[in-house]
């Protein structure tokens, strides 16, 4: 029976629901410019060379965009706590109207412990090779060179 | 004029109006869409227009914000066009009198009034075209009932227009115009669609002289106004003439392998590889420091100022919905020496754009930047990078002068807000490649900390192997293409 509730735990799937979708989109910016960095924890996962992973941020970037300009989202002070545990104080301070609440999610930011964003990283790479984002990330990046 | 000058001349003339196809210009010009001529983009000749091209150019004209202008305009292009093609003409027949009389002869390869003469016959020719498909659509629209009646009152309105102009009773424009309206009516006459059916004789196009005697006898009565109108306006200066003189002087006759000598440059506008600048070809040690998104007037200027005391110069990719904004951080950079150019109206993703949207993010925004900038936009750089391998995108950016650029370092400023970070990465980047252009974003507090540590850091090759040279890309794109010629 113990070995059972062991087995079971250890193939728990780690998902991205439960994050809003600027912050999955975020988790997903963060893991891929790691990779990119050539981050020796997270280079190995999905497969990806860092040159590739760059190609993949400019349609990830598109969307972030497109994300934070629904202008859905509110930033709050309580969001100066959480992001130093999900590592978005960065995304927070992009969406922050509060311009004093901006400046703090921003000097957090700016200043953000690497070895906290490669945890962060490290638990986005269990879920996002899977993830459908994924697929459609490789299917909208473009060849930097010319192609006609 | 001597018989014998008269034969040369005569010779010429029709070589020219009947041998073109013979000759091959290697720099075929595509025609702009307004007769404000927007400077044509030089590309490989092609025989005609295709039917793609020519509905892409009748719906942006119908999508913009003066169609009836815009239509009309054609008309004064192909007045102009003529005008200035007789005084080209007049230079010729001097060439032919002065080698008469040395007892030389002329080169049509050396001939600039020849190659220009081409060229005004190749432009005249493809606006006709150009104007007799949209006479043709324009019609078809008039009488279309299956469209609403806000459209068809707008097709009937411009045709109207139009037609009122092409009736004129100036005589110099009679002339002009009078081989245009003879191919429309032409072509309506044969074609089977709607217009055939519904259009009365009032209609139809009519000649505008009773006969060859009463045409001729107009031409030589206005020719010497004509020639003089033609060259004030051919000595402008002005867009068309700046056109002309740049074609004319790449021009080359195309030997039987067919080569297009435009291939000798490295860097020209273009929906080939050629159109597209990513650094990879630059020799080692050179970069491009780019910047996009702005201006933005903190920023913007912050760098500029850093750029000033590092003794660097860099390249400026902004949004028009910015620069008209901010046009005193537009003359700044301006001034400093940086470079200028396009980075799209409001940062669309282009591929997702239909015509319209595409007109207004490449086609407005560069016409607003030039004006702003005070000078033709050479670079455009697609926002997120996304339509660089999308040929109507090209195609949009190359028609309008302009080459595109994308890079090889990317910094991610946008992303990380650590300086620190992003110099690493970006050291990293250059240290691998070697050469190339690198993208920051100028709308962001730590791309200007970055950046200024960056070229800091570049310094510390001077007089070494690895020594760091930042260009800007008119800079690099114009040693490049100098060294190939």
């Amino acid at each position: 029976m113990a070995g059972l509730f062991l087995y079971s735990c250890s193939t728990k799937q780690i998902s991205s629901s439960g994050l809003s979708k600027v912050e999955k989109l975020d988790d997903v910016a963060n893991f891929l410019t790691l990779v990119s960095d050539g981050e020796k924890e997270v280079t190995e996962a999905c497969g990806l060379s860092a040159a590739e992973a760059l190609t993949l941020m400019q349609p990830l970037h598109a969307r972030l965009d497109e994300e934070i300009q629904t202008g859905k989202y509110l930033i709050i002070d309580k969001h100066l706590i959480d992001c130093e545990v999900n590592c978005h104080c960065g995304v927070y301070s992009d969406i922050a109207q509060n311009s004093q609440l901006k400046d703090d999610l921003y000097k957090k930011a700016s200043t953000f412990p690497r070895k906290k964003l490669i945890a962060c990283a490290q638990r986005t790479s269990q879920w996002v090779c899977k993830d459908p984002l994924f697929d459609a990330l490789k299917r909208e990046a473009e060849p930097a060179s010319d192609a006609l | 004029m001597s018989f014998k000058k008269t034969l040369t001349a005569t010779a010429a003339l029709s070589f020219l109006l009947s041998s073109c196809s013979t000759y091959k210009p290697f720099n075929e010009p595509k025609l702009p869409l307004t007769a404000k001529l927007a400077t044509p983009s030089v590309r490989a000749p092609s025989s005609s227009e295709s039917e793609e091209n020519l509905n892409t150019a009748f719906e942006m004209m119908m999508n913009s914000q003066e169609p009836e202008k815009e239509f009309l305009d054609y008309l004064s292009g192909l007045k102009s066009i003529f005008l200035r093609a007789e005084s080209y003409l007049a230079d010729f027949d001097s060439e032919l009198d002065d080698a008469v009389a040395a007892n030389s002869s002329v080169s049509f390869e050396t001939s600039k009034s020849y190659k220009k003469l081409i060229t005004m016959y190749t432009l005249s020719h493809r606006l006709k075209d150009k104007i007799s498909y949209h006479y043709l659509r324009l019609t078809d629209m008039a009488y279309d009932k299956s469209l609403p009646s806000d459209k068809r009152k707008l097709a009937k309105s411009i045709l109207s227009k139009f037609k009122k102009k092409l009736d004129s009773k100036d005589p110099i424009e009679k002339i002009s115009f009078d081989e245009l309206k003879l191919e429309i009516a032409q072509e309506l006459r044969e074609r089977k669609g709607l217009s055939t059916k519904s259009l009365s004789p009032a209609e139809l196009p009519a000649n505008n002289f009773k006969n060859d005697q009463e045409k001729l006898s107009t031409l030589r009565q206005y020719r010497k106004m004509m020639r003089a109108i033609g060259k004030v306006e051919a000595d402008s200066g002005d867009e068309l003439s700046q056109t002309v003189e740049s074609i004319t002087e790449k021009m080359q006759f195309v030997d039987a392998t067919g080569r297009e000598p435009q291939s000798e440059l490295t860097f020209f506008p273009s929906t080939t590889s050629s159109g597209n600048v990513m650094g990879l070809v630059f020799p080692k040690g050179v970069w491009a420091l780019t910047y996009d998104d702005g201006p933005n007037p903190t920023h913007t200027a912050a760098i500029v100022k850093n750029l000033d005391d590092l003794g660097i110069k860099a390249t400026f990719f902004w949004l028009a919905q910015n620069v008209i904004r901010y046009q005193s951080t537009v003359d700044l950079v301006g001034e400093k020496g940086h470079a200028r150019a396009n980075h799209s109206w409001s940062h669309a993703q282009l591929p997702k754009l239909d015509a319209t949207g595409l007109q207004k993010e490449i086609v407005q925004s560069t016409s607003i930047e030039q004006k702003s900038y005070g000078q033709p936009v050479q670079f455009f750089r697609c926002p997120y990078g996304a339509g660089n391998s999308v040929p109507r995108i090209r195609k949009m950016i190359a028609d309008l002068k302009m080459i595109h650029v994308f890079w090889n370092v990317d910094t991610l400023d946008w992303q990380d807000k650590d300086p620190d970070s992003i110099v690493a990465r970006s050291k990293k980047q250059m240290q691998a490649a070697g050469h190339g252009v690198v993208l920051f974003h100028d709308i962001h507090p730590q791309s200007v900390i970055a950046s200024k540590k960056l070229v800091e850091w570049s310094k510390s090759f001077k007089g070494t192997p690895g020594e760091i040279r930042w260009v800007t890309l008119p800079e690099i794109v114009d040693e490049m293409n100098g060294a190939k010629k």
